[in-house]
């Protein structure tokens, strides 16, 4: 654990370095949410409400995966960089140090402007309204949900790599997917939908069930959004690690020496 | 003093094959590639015996696809073996690796450990808590090896504002802050200059004596081998081709000297045994010399005999030509 | 002119080959739309003095998610060269860069758009059922879409080349991108918006870029059409300039300030 903390420590150390660039990236991703916001703003501008939903409702469900996305590309922030780690062989010099290979590689970077989605994260929280102190709890939990989540999807779909190569195009196409559907409300889509969001495209677990928790907590609702972010993380470890020997086999596309 | 088992290596029957497979680009070719595909084996590492002692300072040498890259790998735990077995300061690489990485370090000379925008230190601190280095022992350990290294000046800077020699004494000395007893170097001096070649050879062999550190170093440049290590090992073709003591290298292999003579007289005719012109052109002549059979003042006395020399250059035959008549003479000795 | 259009052509013929990376835009296009159309038919459940039909609101989208989508990464592509270090060397001819690089994505950006408009304008038809208006009309799509995709180069081109200044051009792209959204009406027609915004919005080059094309989803006639089709113009000629000022004076300083 405080292996985790020392690299994070490093990993911010070296983001700021770049100081221009860090306050560029945390400020324009800053800006881009809110934007984005406006246009929903609009919406509802014209329209008061979408099958029950209201500004604030979006709000939240906008700004808790904002914050959860955020977290995840400041704490895990390698993880869009791991197919390619993986095809370049990238993972040896990991290999070789007494850790594990999938914090190393998940912690390697830190993305600044992560830290733009989070401050316009919470500032959407608590536009909607669920901004007071004593809320502040569950809302770090959603976020944290959130951002578990985002980052297990992310293993997942990148540690294809390991088995089918150059993956990182579609990598990026899914993790798009994953954005866009958690920024619509669930309403929206009707039943054969809903199971997909909750299982092969996780916006439900990455966006809703955490907004859920912000708007209303209960028990029920809290059991399954941990028990869904326990489940992602499961698989994501388990498919990593077996992705893990297949590259230390060494049978990898062509890639010898 | 590292405290270690006598034998720091031990390997036997090791073996690696790989099965490549070959597929068309783009995704449905990824798609594809998953049931059908054109398999081809591959023998990198061939029934490899080997054993170093602790404290040994080894040079693996090999052209590249020889298997010595894939060979290490292996023994760092990167890679798992097809067959055979090997112990690295008594642990299974490849069943161990995590314990083991606490006892190894490597440095690879294409790859760098080190944070690019920040200064080496603050690679160093991040290290001593991934290796888990209790803080006094961290801090002793650190300021000795940066003294050993002459690195004092450079620890505050960003790393991508020092040059590639101060750059890696620091690689060199991240490798070495958990008192690693065994050492892997892969290309620890490609593309230094003479001096910090020379200086990094000189503290990576006084750091292995005085702390019975074993080094096992993969490098394509003779000074390496010959300045840093004690023993040579040949690979090639996945299995060891040559395992001698460097004195016994010098003398079997590299007693050639190529001598280059520029000449007042157009032309040189140099009759001595031993003494072969490689090439003449008016004023120009090119020899190489066999130092068993004939001596370099030798050379030069006769040639003087002959002519005034305006400029005389002696060197030592390119390593790639050392390695090319090992493998030509080991492959006429013993045929696989 | 001919080494323009010899670039153009070969790009075309790229793209044409590379078909993989089309196919998951022409997902996300698909996936966009059934989205919306699921966001339409919920809004509209309540409201019901909309001026806009809800299969106007699709082939809206369809329409503007069109032109986006169609136009190639060249941002990515100029940043790319800009990390390589490839790009400074180039830069030592004025003109010829941008040109060569334009004419380059705008090859790559006929054939996007010939090849997206299949599943986006299927999709559209297969949620609707029917076309947005006379099948002849349809194509005042065409010059519209291709001076819209054109524009929108320019402006790509610009957000690339400020990753010599920048290390990251993406976050400006992704404002850019929400721009879009917000004063273009690329989702929600700006007729929807509020008065005062689609005043504001009127002002920029979104409007022209999405609005304007979209509008043919939305029952414009001819005159509307060639109005919408004179402000691209317009705007793209604004562009041309500023652009070319704007290279120019960063080419000088770069120069001078050693690259």
């Amino acid at each position: 654990m405080r292996f985790l903390l020392a690299l994070w420590a490093t990993n911010l150390k070296a983001a700021l370095a770049l100081r221009v660039a860090f306050v560029m990236q945390t400020g324009f991703m800053l800006l881009n949410n809110l934007l984005f916001f406006v246009f929903w703003w609009v919406m509802f501008e014209r329209f008061e409400q979408i099958r029950g939903w209201r500004i604030e409702d979006v709000a939240v469900l906008f700004g808790v995966s904002a914050a959860g996305f955020g977290v995840a590309a400041v704490f895990a922030g390698g993880i869009p960089d791991l197919s390619r780690r993986i095809q370049d062989g990238d993972l040896d010099p990991m290999l070789t140090l007494p850790r594990s290979v999938l914090l190393q590689a998940a912690a390697a970077r830190t993305r600044a402007d992560g830290f733009g989605d989070i401050v316009s994260g919470l500032l959407l929280v608590s536009f909607a309204g669920y901004g007071a102190p004593e809320r502040l709890p569950v809302v770090l939990l959603a976020i944290l949900l959130s951002a578990s989540v985002f980052a297990a999807s992310g293993v997942l779909v990148h540690s294809a790599a390991f088995w089918l190569g150059r993956i990182e195009a579609i990598a990026r196409q899914v993790g798009e997917f994953l954005i866009t559907f958690s920024v619509y409300p669930p309403p929206l889509f009707g039943g054969a939908l809903r199971v997909l969001l909750f299982t092969v495209i996780p916006a439900g677990f990455v966006s809703y069930l955490p907004a859920q928790l912000v708007r209303e907590f209960n028990v029920g609702t809290l059991l399954l959004a941990v028990g869904g972010s326990v489940v992602y993380a499961g698989v994501a470890y388990v498919v990593f690690h077996a992705g893990l020997r297949q590259y230390a086999s060494g049978s990898r596309f062509g890639v010898r020496d | 003093m590292v405290m270690t088992m006598s034998t720091a290596i031990h390997i036997e029957n090791l073996t690696k094959t790989f099965d490549v497979r070959q597929r068309a680009p783009g995704l449905r070719g990824a798609l594809r590639g998953l049931w059908s595909s054109s398999r081809q084996t591959i023998t990198a590492v061939d029934r490899l015996d080997l054993r170093v002692e602790a404290g040994e300072r080894v040079a693996v040498l090999g052209p590249n696809g020889a298997g010595k890259s894939t060979a290490i790998k292996m023994l760092a735990g990167i890679l798992h073996p097809t067959r055979g077995h090997a112990r690295v300061d008594g642990l299974v690489p490849w069943e161990d690796r995590r314990r083991l990485a606490s006892r190894i370090g490597t440095v690879f000379g294409q790859r760098s450990q080190l944070w690019y925008h920040l200064p080496a230190a603050d690679t160093f601190e991040l290290l001593g808590r991934i290796y888990d280095v209790p803080r006094a022992e961290f801090r002793r350990r650190r300021d000795l090896l940066v003294e050993i290294f002459g690195i004092g000046t450079h620890l505050q800077k960003p790393v991508r504002q020092l040059s590639l020699g101060q750059r890696m004494r620091c690689e060199i000395v991240a490798s070495l802050l958990h008192a690693p007893s065994l050492v892997f170097l892969d290309e620890p001096t490609i593309g230094l200059d003479v001096s910090a070649k020379a200086t990094i050879r000189d503290v990576v062999r006084r750091d292995s004596l005085a702390e019975g550190r074993t080094v096992l170093l993969t490098s394509h440049d003779t000074g390496d081998v010959e300045q840093v290590c004690d023993r040579v090992i040949v690979i090639h073709r996945g299995r060891v081709l040559l395992d001698e003591p460097i004195d016994a290298l010098r003398t079997r292999y590299l007693h050639r000297k190529l001598i280059t003579l520029r000449t007042t007289e157009r032309k040189l005719e140099l009759r001595l045994p031993g003494v072969r012109t490689l090439s003449h052109s008016p004023h120009r002549t090119e020899l190489e010399v066999d130092l068993s059979v004939t001596a370099v003042d030798a050379v030069v006395i006769a040639a003087l005999d002959q002519t005034r020399l305006h400029d005389l250059t002696i060197a030592d035959p390119p390593m790639d030509e050392v390695i090319q008549a090992i493998y030509e003479r080991a492959e006429r000795e013993a045929p696989t | 002119m001919r080494a323009v259009l010899t670039i153009v052509t070969l790009s075309a013929r790229h793209q044409l080959a590379e078909r993989g990376a089309i196919v998951s835009r022409a997902a996300f296009y698909a996936l966009i739309l059934f989205v919306f159309s699921r966001l339409w038919g919920a809004v509209l459940e309540d409201v019901h003095e909309l001026p806009v039909r809800m299969d106007q609101l699709i082939w809206y989208l369809a329409i503007t998610e069109w032109i986006v989508l169609s136009v190639p990464t060249l941002h990515a592509e100029i940043e790319d060269e800009v990390r390589r270090g490839d790009l400074v060397y180039r830069l030592a001819r004025p003109m010829a860069y941008p040109i060569a690089r334009l004419a380059e994505a705008f090859g790559a950006l006929l054939v996007r758009m010939a090849l997206l408009a299949v599943p986006g304008f299927g999709v559209a038809w297969l949620l609707t059922e029917r076309l947005p208006t006379e099948p002849m009309f349809m194509l005042w799509l065409l010059p519209l879409g291709l001076c819209a995709g054109s524009l929108i180069l320019l402006m790509m081109f610009a957000i690339g080349f400020t990753s010599l200044w920048l290390h990251d051009c993406r976050p400006l792209w992704w404002i850019w991108q929400k721009c879009a959204f917000v004063l273009g009406g690329m989702l929600l027609p700006l007729s929807l918006y509020p008065p005062w915004l689609q005043e504001v919005a009127a002002w920029t080059p979104f409007a022209a870029l999405f609005h304007g094309p979209g509008g043919i989803a939305l029952g414009v006639d001819s005159t509307g059409a060639l109005w919408a089709l004179i402000r691209l113009l317009a705007w793209l000629a604004v562009a041309t300039l500023v652009l070319t000022w704007a290279y120019r004076r960063s080419v000088r300083h770069i120069e001078i300030g050693g690259g």
